[in-house]
């Protein structure tokens, strides 16, 4: 057996890799998101963010400028450096964006990028050439705009692990207040959603979009006030397995959630829908960032 | 010709290391609380657990390992599991960690705490524990708050998500999962406000989203209502704010479940004015001081 050389600088501590784990991301405001600081033992300090690089690496960053996103403007990591959108790139409505934490290449720091290109296999070689083989790490998705009423805004939400949920409040098709965004509304039953994977109008998709890396999605779906007591369902699109199937009373409204997933098209109808029907996403579980390690804390 | 690095022979890395993962607590008893074993070793008993010194400590001792919340940790001579300090208090939330034992480095106990794993505890902890020589495995919750206040709560944990599966009663004639954190006997809306820490209706504060059961008994009702069910945003009367779910309620009662950013607490209530009782209990909890670790690409 042959072994290669190793450069000893770059190899991680265990002690560091023992405390080590991936940083959530915060919501800040409808135009910036943050990462967690400070939960590392290594870097006991309320200010500073960490991320370990693929290649063993570890930056640690303080600078506000460099880890608060702001959605508003460009990123820079080789020359004046700040957090924003990767070159070439501009808020858009209803558009979901992949965050990445992405090295200084002319300083040790790093800073947050937002991307609408996903971390799915078929996209590392262009993640490579944007931002350097072993220079991003993958932090999880943000969301904005809830194709209702507030379409340019980052939605509210909480990340913790690998879950996913918003707390926004937006409007359903009857008026009504709801949370995340609206994956499909009509004033007739049955409505349907379809799964389409994408990252939403500023990915070259649709507002409805799902990034296609989440593989468990959380759905609220709405029936208005109808003026008759009716069956209300949400099943897949085939009618064939049901999710709930419930009777509302005269003039009651329904809301229900469930998780679905990409392979589960889903339906709702209502034998009398009233001021219309809602299919929303609140949440999701994102597979890219599942894992485990032993981090000492977290708020 | 290619070329391949083994890291266990190249820079001396534990292969142990290779099979680790956090263990889970599992529940043993009203008093017990068990660290999952095998993870590493495939031993009955054996217990792992990675320090963030870098040390992967191996226990096979249900005195040191399995926390015993009746009695006081000892570090040092007889180790042995317990609280950290103080005697058993109700209806409360304590943190568990894995504590290296003071007069043995090669050793740990299970200590059971009030002082929770959140950035302005790390100092506290380093203090108490011993920097480098505390890791963080879960929380349990010791009193229901209604039909038992000083037993622990029977849980399952899997990774960093907990679910209680003890059955309470509850005002509404039914009982309800987990731990009651309000009550009303009459009112159009019940709200939990979060509030963080050890106490009886505290949600621990490295907890980041909660599963809620929440129930309603129309009885009083007369004719069919909405019950919702939503955050602390809810406000029955004016029907803008967000509602996880909303079903018609007859004169029968009503519940539902869901998960919720711990932040904005827990909400329910009832359409037309009606006045029910209605109950709020904390069925699960997502840890983000166990949530996500190493660095793949996607």
């Amino acid at each position: 057996m042959v072994f290669t050389s190793i450069d000893a600088s770059l190899v991680p501590s265990i002690a560091f890799l023992a405390a080590y784990r991936r940083p959530t991301i915060v919501w800040n405001s409808i135009t910036s998101v943050g990462i967690e600081r400070g939960f590392s033992p290594n870097i006991v300090s309320t200010t500073t963010a960490a991320i370990l690089f693929p290649d063993g690496t570890l930056r640690t960053d303080s600078n506000t400028n460099h880890i608060d996103f702001d959605i508003t403007r460009n990123a820079i990591f080789n020359g004046s450096n700040q957090s924003g959108l990767r070159t070439g790139q501009s808020e858009s409505v209803n558009t979901w964006y992949a965050m990445y934490a992405v090295k200084e290449q002319n300083s040790t720091g790093f800073v947050l990028v937002g991307d609408v290109n996903p971390p799915s296999r078929g996209s590392i070689p262009a993640l490579n050439s944007f931002y350097g083989t072993n220079g991003w790490l993958y932090l999880g998705y943000i969301r904005n705009g809830d194709n209702s009423g507030a379409t340019g805004d980052i939605l509210k939400f909480v990340q913790v692990g690998y879950d996913f949920l918003f707390y926004n409040n937006m409007t359903d098709i009857a008026g009504n207040g709801g949370l995340g965004l609206r994956l499909a509304a009509s004033a007739a039953s049955p409505l349907t959603y379809t799964f389409s994977p994408g990252m939403g109008v500023g990915g070259g998709g649709s507002a409805a979009d799902i990034p296609g890396s989440i593989i468990k999605y959380k759905v609220w779906a709405a029936t208005g006030n109808g003026g008759a007591i009716a069956e209300w369902i949400c099943s897949n699109s085939a009618n064939s397995s049901r999710y709930f199937d419930i009777t509302c009373g005269t003039g009651n409204r329904g809301v229900q959630t469930f998780d679905a997933t990409p392979n589960n098209n889903i339906r709702s109808a209502s034998g009398s829908p009233g001021s219309g029907l809602d299919i929303n996403l609140y949440g999701w579980s994102d597979h890219a960032l599942s894992s485990n390690w032993s981090a000492q804390g977290g708020n | 010709m290619s070329t391949q690095f083994d890291p266990i022979q190249s820079v001396g890395l534990n292969p142990g290391l290779l099979r680790y993962r956090r263990p889970n607590l599992q529940w043993a008893s009203i008093s017990t609380v068990n660290v999952e074993d095998q993870i590493v070793t495939g031993v009955s008993g054996d217990c792992t657990i990675l320090f963030s010194d870098g040390k992967l400590l191996t226990v096979n001792s249900t005195a040191q390992t399995r926390f015993d919340i009746t009695r006081n940790a000892s570090l040092s001579g007889t180790k042995l599991s317990g609280l950290r300090t103080g005697a058993e208090a109700a209806n409360t939330n304590y943190a568990l960690y894995a504590v290296r034992a003071t007069d043995n480095d090669n050793t740990w106990v299970t200590v059971g705490d009030v002082v929770f794993p959140v950035n302005s505890s790390i100092t506290t902890l380093n203090t108490n524990f011993g920097t480098n020589k505390w890791i963080y495995i879960g929380w349990i919750r010791n009193g229901n708050n209604s039909s038992q206040t000083t037993d622990i709560v029977k849980f399952v944990q899997t990774g960093h998500i907990m679910y209680f599966y003890e059955s309470n009663t509850s005002n509404i004639g039914r009982n309800l999962y987990g731990i009651k954190y309000a009550s009303t006997a009459a009112a159009t809306q019940l709200t939990y406000t979060a509030t963080f820490g050890s106490g009886i209706t505290d949600l621990p504060p490295n907890v980041g989203m909660a599963y809620w059961n929440m129930g309603s008994n129309q009885t009083l009702a007369g004719s069919p209502r909405e019950f919702m069910l939503a955050d602390s945003q809810l406000n029955v009367a004016s029907g803008t704010s967000p509602q996880f779910f909303s079903i018609s309620a007859g004169n029968v009662c009503t519940v539902g479940s869901l998960w919720i950013p711990a932040q904005q607490g827990a909400a329910c209530g009832n359409s037309g004015g009606i006045t029910p009782a209605m109950s709020i209990y904390l069925a699960g909890t997502i840890d983000n001081a166990l949530g996500v670790g190493s660095n793949p690409l996607v």
